[in-house]
């Protein structure tokens, strides 16, 4: 088609262009739906209403002062609606903006700045949020901008033709992207940029009554970890991350001195804590593992103990925790070797004072009972076993709602409700052994973790975080204690699903969580299936990094180094161009006839070289009747094809009856080609 | 200053000449088009490179690709652009006499090998904008104007298209070597003999074609065909053309003899009223004009190079460069 158009600095949106803003803004609100509060986002629909309604001409388009105020308001409702730092607030002001944007859109220039605003705002969503459900969104929300920059340009929708085109560009653009995405050298951080992460979810450094049993609500993730040999049985995976020393008489927190050297450790100061490897290494049980962290704020890291870092970024404190040098602002793959049942010798004097000390508070009854049950104990290691037996015995129950303890705390918990969760035993346990003078802490971190067998890892979740106690003994060393192996067996054993009545309240904030159906083997399979599309997406998408570039060239060239990267990348780009140009731009350019004309002139050209020529005045009607008189058998095929060929180019027939009329043509033609 | 911006156009003319001679078929290839990001290609640039540092700062895989992406994007995209262009036949042809300030259309063919995409076809002089989408043919017609007379050619035609998603712009400049010829005003004309012989009664305001009918001559081909006996070519007695008295007396050949008092100008300006209202009376005339020199004859394609002697006389055409 072709139309005579003023020089117009506007664009004119038709209806189904219309519809095409309506699905991009859609798509791209569901994409930041995660990132934006939802007023934000109810602004962007009314721009959207009020953008359709001016473009359609049933609303007036806003005066420029009404622009210049809505941009004012726009910036002070960004300043102060709180936003956790400049970078959400940032992206906060340009969601705001697009809406403005919208709903001033005139000339091109303002569709430009649109569109590239919108590509920052979506690519930012990519930092907090790396699944691949929100990788999809953006990819979608892309495709869609580009159909409507496609559209608007050709001044129509045709939506099959545009799909066509798009669909091509994106297949040609797709091998220079594979390309990059492979051997495009990584660099390293130029600066780091603030990120704009809410509070995570996740351990604290504070065990308080209901601490642990609120994060079990949640069914996010916490780390993953592949193990290279077997997976060990559950109840010996306990993934130690924080050691609380300082009890205050409710919560136990991590003791300031230990807060000091994890800061000194961190920077530097203070070189990391050097384990032996045991002498009988016969009796050693020896596991290597890697760990997949999630994004985090905090440099813990979780390992079964003992763990022996396999590289200096991982530093070792004197409580045997693990640390992360390098923030673990970004999903990270940590290798490490543990020794499993080695023992864990080390304490000085400041230690043994730190785990001994008493809270201010006393809690008379349980001192005295703890005081009682110290005396009667033959040995430190009696004194536990009646701990624990008193703890069986007794009618303790495991729960996720305990009543609140109040002012008496511990007392009315071990003597008058007992019930509680976790970190209620082993709040009470750790305070017993400090009354009986045997140095104890509490140690939080998660148990057990679930195997996905579609790729032979195992996964943490929140809900699988746990605490117990740890207590020293002068002939082995730390030894972990875990009270809730004694009230809730199956906790350990299995899960903590299957350890808590059905009517408790777990998971009770993920309504939605498929873990909620594990019982179901076909729902479990899908939730495991899905759990796996994500680690693989972890593993070789996220984590796709310059050790993974340099084992894909050395798996084609012995001694590539990652300086050739470079080097390859270049050439195969000037390849893959020249390819492009000479298929785009260079190859013989199709005939401008359609196949069917094509066809109809190679029969006359046939003709022609047996000396039948058709003169220029006569039809082709004409020439096939001349045909027929001369040859028969030859002009009976060649009238029927001349037939149809004069239905196709000038019968001007309706689309079904011309793709029928052209099936028949096809078959005279083949008719043809055997008599000639 | 002034002097300098004007050698600068120039510059840029010569420049094109060189590279875009004129020419009434042209087709496009390298040498014609050029491509270059548009605003909004430059924006994507400058983001493309904004998700690079976002992304290797944050180590972000996902943003580095997609960065890759829109990177791939931009390189395809120019070849999209550059292909709709290349191959674009267009062709040119003269246009007709038209009268000083007067529209005419030049017309202008455009086939290319495959449907063209969203391109825009503009005329300089007029500033109207022609828009041919999803088709492999296009006709166009490039209005014209002119306030004087004399052969003109059309000024530098722009093609260019922001295909396929307005990232980038390709264009071209290419000059038809068409002309179209511009008349003067006509001057109306009352018949020299009519006013001296009969005082003005029976001629009226130089009317031509009376019907003083005296009698037959043999028709000559391309005489008027108003003027033929039908009565007796019914008859099967031939062709033959009645002849009238007092077309006799009024001139058959147009030269600038016929009016010794007026300027050049005016003078151009009552031979073209002379031979527009002898062609639509069907009268045969003959010119006389400088070095053109026409035959008696009375055919539209006889009128058309009148009209166009006219229109050159005096003038040297000057081929566009």
């Amino acid at each position: 088609m072709a139309f005579v158009i003023s020089p117009q600095h506007k664009i004119h949106f038709h209806q189904a262009h219309l519809l095409l803003v309506i699905g991009l803004f859609v798509v791209f609100d569901i994409a930041l739906f995660n990132q934006w509060p939802l007023w934000i986002v109810l602004i962007n629909c009314v721009a959207v209403a009020v953008f359709c309604g001016i473009q359609s001409g049933r609303v007036l388009p806003p005066r420029k002062y009404y622009r210049v105020g809505l941009a004012f308001i726009a910036f002070f409702l960004a300043l102060f609606s709180g936003a956790d730092s400049w970078v959400d607030g940032l992206l906060r002001f340009l969601g705001i903006a697009i809406s403005v944007k919208l709903m001033e859109i005139r000339g091109w220039r303002d569709l430009a700045s649109l569109v590239l605003i919108m590509l920052f705002v979506l690519a930012n969503s990519l930092i907090t949020n790396q699944g691949i459900g929100q990788m999809f969104w953006v990819i979608l929300a892309l495709i869609l901008l580009c159909w409507l920059l496609l559209a608007l340009h050709q001044k129509r929708v045709a939506w099959k033709d545009d799909l066509r085109l798009l669909g091509r560009i994106l297949l040609q653009a797709s091998p220079l992207f594979l390309l990059l995405f492979l051997l495009m050298p990584r660099l390293s951080s130029l600066w780091q940029l603030p990120t704009s992460q809410s509070a995570s979810t996740g351990l604290s450094e504070i065990v308080s009554p209901g601490g642990i049993s609120d994060l079990v609500q949640r069914d996010t993730l916490a780390f993953r970890v592949r193990f290279d040999g077997s997976v060990p049985a559950q109840s010996a995976l306990y993934w130690r991350v924080l050691t609380h020393e300082l009890f205050n008489g409710e919560s136990w927190m991590i003791h300031p001195q230990r807060r000091l050297q994890q800061r000194a450790l961190l920077l530097g100061d203070l070189p990391s804590m050097q384990v032996r490897e045991r002498q009988n290494q016969t009796e050693a049980q020896w596991l290597s593992y890697a760990l997949y962290t999630e994004p985090s704020a905090n440099p813990w890291l979780y390992a079964l103990d003992i763990a022996y870092p396999q590289s200096p970024n991982e530093v070792m404190l004197p409580d045997y925790r693990l640390l992360s040098k390098s923030p673990l602002a970004v999903a990270t793959k940590i290798d490490l070797r543990s020794d499993i049942n080695q023992q864990r010798l080390h304490i000085d004097e400041s230690m043994r004072q730190m785990n001994l000390a008493l809270p201010v508070k006393t809690f008379p009854q349980l001192k005295q009972w703890a005081q009682t049950q110290a005396s009667q104990a033959n040995s430190t290691d009696d004194f536990i076993q009646a701990v624990l037996a008193h703890f069986r015995t007794q009618p303790f129950r495991y729960t996720l709602q305990p009543a609140l303890l109040g002012d008496e705390g511990l007392d009315r918990f071990f003597f008058e409700t007992q019930a509680g969760f976790c970190e209620h035993y082993a709040s009470a346990f750790t305070y017993i052994m400090r009354v009986g003078g045997v140095p104890a802490r509490v140690v939080s971190g998660y148990q057990g973790g679930e195997y996905n067998p579609n790729g032979g890892y195992l996964s943490i979740y929140q809900f699988d975080a746990h605490a117990w106690s740890e207590v020293w003994l002068d002939d082995k060393g730390w030894v972990r204690v875990d009270p809730t192996a004694a009230i809730a067996p199956d906790r350990i054993e299995r899960n903590l699903r299957l350890a808590l009545p059905s009517d408790s309240d777990f998971l009770s904030e993920a309504w939605f969580s498929l873990h909620q159906f594990s019982d179901s083997p076909w729902l479990r399979d899908i939730r495991l299936t899905l759990a796996s599309m994500d680690y693989y997406w972890t593993v070789w998408i996220l984590g796709y990094d310059s050790q993974m570039q340099l084992g894909l060239l050395q798996s084609w060239w012995k001694n590539a180094s990652l300086d050739s990267l470079g080097k390859i990348l270049v050439a195969a780009i000037v390849v893959l161009f020249g390819l492009g140009y000479w298929w785009f731009v260079l190859r013989h350019p199709r005939s401008a006839l359609p196949k069917w004309q094509q066809q109809y002139r190679h029969c006359l050209q046939q003709l022609e070289k047996q000396r039948v020529c058709r003169v220029p005045w006569a039809t082709e009607t004409q020439f096939a009747d001349e045909i027929a008189r001369v040859d028969k058998e030859l002009g009976k095929h060649w009238q029927e094809l001349t037939r149809l060929y004069c239905a196709l180019r000038y019968g001007n027939l309706p689309r079904t009856q011309w793709q029928k009329t052209h099936q028949d043509y096809r078959l005279a033609y083949r008719n043809l080609k055997r008599g000639l | 200053m002034l002097i300098k911006t004007q050698s600068i156009k120039q510059l840029w003319g010569n420049w094109l000449a060189r590279r875009l001679p004129a020419s009434n078929r042209q087709v496009l290839n390298q040498q014609s088009i050029f491509i270059l990001p548009s605003a909004m290609g430059f924006g994507l640039l400058l983001m493309i490179l904004v998700l690079f540092i976002l992304g290797t700062n944050y180590q972000n895989n996902l943003i580095l690709s997609l960065c890759y992406l829109l990177v791939s994007v931009f390189l395809v995209a120019m070849l999209h652009c550059y292909r709709n262009l290349h191959g674009l036949e267009c062709t040119f042809v003269d246009g007709d006499a038209v009268e000083v300030n007067a529209t005419t259309g030049l017309p202008m063919r455009l086939m290319s090998p495959r449907d063209m995409q969203a391109v825009i076809v503009i005329n300089p002089l007029s500033g109207v904008e022609h828009f041919i989408n999803g088709s492999a043919e296009a006709h166009e017609l490039l209005e014209v104007k002119q306030a004087n007379r004399g052969v003109f050619s059309p000024p530098r035609v722009t093609i260019k298209s922001y295909f396929p998603m307005g990232i980038f712009v390709a264009w071209t400049h290419i000059q038809p070597a068409s002309r179209y010829w511009v008349y003067p005003k006509p001057i109306a004309v009352t018949e020299p003999s009519a006013t001296e012989a009969e005082g003005g009664e029976a001629q009226a305001s130089g009317e031509l074609g009376g019907d003083n009918y005296y009698g037959l001559d043999r028709y000559q081909p391309g005489q008027s065909l108003s003027r033929i006996a039908w009565k007796q070519l019914a008859q099967q007695r031939g062709l033959w053309q009645k002849q009238f008295d007092h077309e006799q007396s009024l001139p058959a050949t147009l030269s600038l003899a016929l009016f010794p008092e007026s300027n050049l100008e005016e003078k151009l300006a009552k031979l073209t009223y002379l031979a527009l209202s002898y062609a639509s009376a069907g009268r045969a005339f003959a010119l006389e004009l400088g070095a053109v020199s026409l035959p008696t004859s009375c055919s539209q394609a006889h009128l058309q190079q009148t009209l166009k002697a006219i229109s050159a006389y005096g003038f040297r055409y000057q081929s566009p460069t």
